[in-house]
């Protein structure tokens, strides 16, 4: 009956059009006091509290600031200067090169709209002029941007490991493989459908050049990356020298940016983060007084009863995942699910670091299916294009990330081999 | 009456920006300075992780209130459609003077616990001081949240546009 309530009252107050963190805020003041037992509105403001009071949560405001603070630079336009020269002996290679330029900026942002926004602003009108497929040019930017939140750093990563106490560093190694193959996946659609384009001789000269240019840019993800795993910093130290380093350069050497621009980006980061942190704070407190009351352990009971095998519950989590993909964002399905779902794909055999990859890609899907596919709902936005046309857009590559789903969750070394 | 509260969310905004703004480049500069001081010159500040914490907490939450100055904050819009456009005004008032009441009771609860914390004189690790002049964002960003539904509630031409409905 009170779960009936709950429901209700979730169904009724987005009717009601509240917000995320107002909505799910409610909802766990009723889980408190309705359906808990020995609980009240008190704990969800202390679990609030103790939620936020965590060193390792610092890496997620220092990580979005660092990739608005590339995106508004120059750090972008060079690193996709580089991949745009390297490509042109290739048939398609400003296609592959627009993918390329999502998996390298991925790997120095840890966001998949900030991914899609830094390379497609400038890729996409290139693609046009040089006579690309609108539809295929869209897709690629919108579906190659989601490759932000797989390949490390990455903020859904941070808090998947921050929710479910996983190392973050292992997921960010863990990350890798996958990214690879997706990566891979849509650099040989670029390929295959654009076969017949016209390609250009490298030019030594042009790609001295743009290393020249872009040597700043490309040094980033070594001093992020090699400095976590040297042992030099933690991840959330990374994310501050990330910062530091991307200002630095933005400053000193790019010289694009002016103090005004500072200002801004930091203002849409604090944004950015009060959209982010108190939904932490709530999803935190409702985790704790389910994991009190023994859900996940009877969910797991009920589910076990009911598929049997490892395989049927991790087909039954994908579909999940995929359906809560399509109706919520990233960071409140991995709060809201995260410490839920992994101890079903534990009792099914999986390993946690290996869970969290298969949930990060099947949420990197959500990000390119309606009605809440947020990189297809601003693709919209920023190409001036119709909500219909960037769903039909990103089809074929829907198709091609569901194939490396399976491939991912099916063989577990793709992402395990760097974390052994 | 609406140019008064214009006014009055226009300061309130002024104000909550900066001190966000400020408080984020705290954090930063604490992080960078103790990263600095342990590979440089062999000591990092041992209380700059946890001061960067208080920063973090006070830019965060004092985002929540400035994603609703500024309709930041995330909403499924697709239950919008359940009902008439023509509704879609008296539905806004609905939903801010409903917004305001969940910030109240959050805001209240906040209180509390911000009462119940000074009177048992609570104190942070790695730096002793008393927590309660930091706990004090969690009702004031709750309650500043609520003044700004109020004041949309009542005067709808200050709403702002929604940014990242869904």
């Amino acid at each position: 009956m009170n779960a009936v309530a709950l429901l209700a009252i979730v169904l009724g107050l987005l009717v009601l059009r509240q917000n995320v963190i107002l909505t799910v805020a409610v909802a766990t003041a009723f889980v408190h006091v309705a359906m808990a037992k020995k609980s009240a509105v008190e704990f969800l403001i202390q679990d609030m509290w103790f939620a936020i009071d965590r060193e390792v949560l610092l890496s997620i405001p220092m990580f979005l600031l660092s990739g608005a603070v590339m995106t508004r630079g120059a750090i972008a336009s060079r690193l996709i200067d580089i991949m745009k020269v390297l490509t042109k002996p290739v048939p398609g290679g400003l296609g592959l090169s627009c993918v390329l330029s999502c998996a390298t900026f991925a790997a120095i942002s840890g966001s998949s709209v900030v991914t899609m926004l830094a390379v497609g602003t400038i890729m996409y009108p290139a693609l046009i002029k040089a006579g690309y497929d609108k539809r295929l040019s869209l897709g690629a930017i919108a579906s190659a941007g989601t490759l932000g939140i797989i390949i490390p750093p990455s903020i859904p990563l941070l808090l998947y490991g921050i929710t479910t106490e996983t190392s973050v560093s292992t997921l960010f190694l863990a990350g890798f493989g996958p990214g690879l193959l997706l990566t891979l996946f849509m650099g040989g659609w670029m390929l295959a459908t654009n076969r017949g384009g016209k390609t250009q001789a490298w030019n030594g000269a042009e790609i001295m050049a743009a290393l020249r240019r872009g040597i700043w840019a490309m040094l980033m993800p070594v001093i992020l990356l090699g400095g976590i795993y040297t042992g030099f910093f933690t991840p959330t130290e990374s994310a501050v020298v990330a910062l530091v380093y991307a200002i630095a350069v933005e400053s000193f050497i790019h010289r694009e940016m002016k103090p005004k621009d500072y200002v801004d980006v930091t203002l849409d980061t604090v944004k950015m983060l009060g959209a982010i942190l108190p939904l932490l704070a709530i999803a935190s407190s409702l985790n704790n007084i389910l994991d009190f009351e023994g859900v996940p352990k009877q969910m797991v009971a009920t589910l076990t009863q009911t598929f049997g095998t490892g395989w049927g519950i991790m087909i039954g989590i994908n579909v999940l995942l995929l359906i809560v993909g399509c109706l919520m964002d990233t960071f409140s399905a991995i709060l809201l699910f995260a410490p839920l779902l992994l101890p079903l794909a534990q009792a099914a055999g999986y390993d946690a670091i290996h869970f969290g990859i298969i949930m990060i890609v099947n949420l990197e899907i959500g990000y390119l299916t309606p009605p809440v596919g947020l990189n297809i709902i601003i693709a919209s936005i920023a190409f001036k294009v119709s909500f219909g046309e960037m769903v039909k857009a990103v089809l074929p590559f829907i198709a091609l990330m569901l194939a490396a789903l399976v491939v991912i969750v099916a063989v577990p070394q793709l992402s395990l081999f760097l974390t052994r | 009456m609406q140019r008064t509260a214009e006014r009055l969310l226009g300061a309130l905004k002024g104000f909550e920006k900066w001190v966000a703004i400020a408080s984020f480049g705290a954090v930063a500069v604490l992080l960078f300075s103790d990263v600095v001081g342990r590979e440089i010159f062999g000591q990092g500040i041992f209380w700059a992780q946890r001061a960067a914490v208080y920063c973090a907490t006070v830019a965060g939450l004092l985002g929540f209130s400035l994603c609703t100055a500024m309709g930041g904050h995330l909403r499924p819009s697709s239950f919008d459609k359940l009902l008439p456009t023509a509704w879609n005004l008296p539905m806004n008032r609905v939903a801010d003077l409903i917004s305001a009441g969940v910030c109240l009771f959050l805001a209240i609860y906040g209180a509390n616990f911000v009462v119940n914390s000074f009177q048992l004189g609570e104190r942070g690790q790695a730096i002793d001081m008393a927590l309660w002049p930091v706990q004090i964002i969690l009702p004031y960003c709750f309650g500043s949240a609520m003044l700004r539904y109020l004041v949309f509630a009542a005067f709808p031409a200050l709403r702002p546009a929604e940014q990242e409905a869904a």
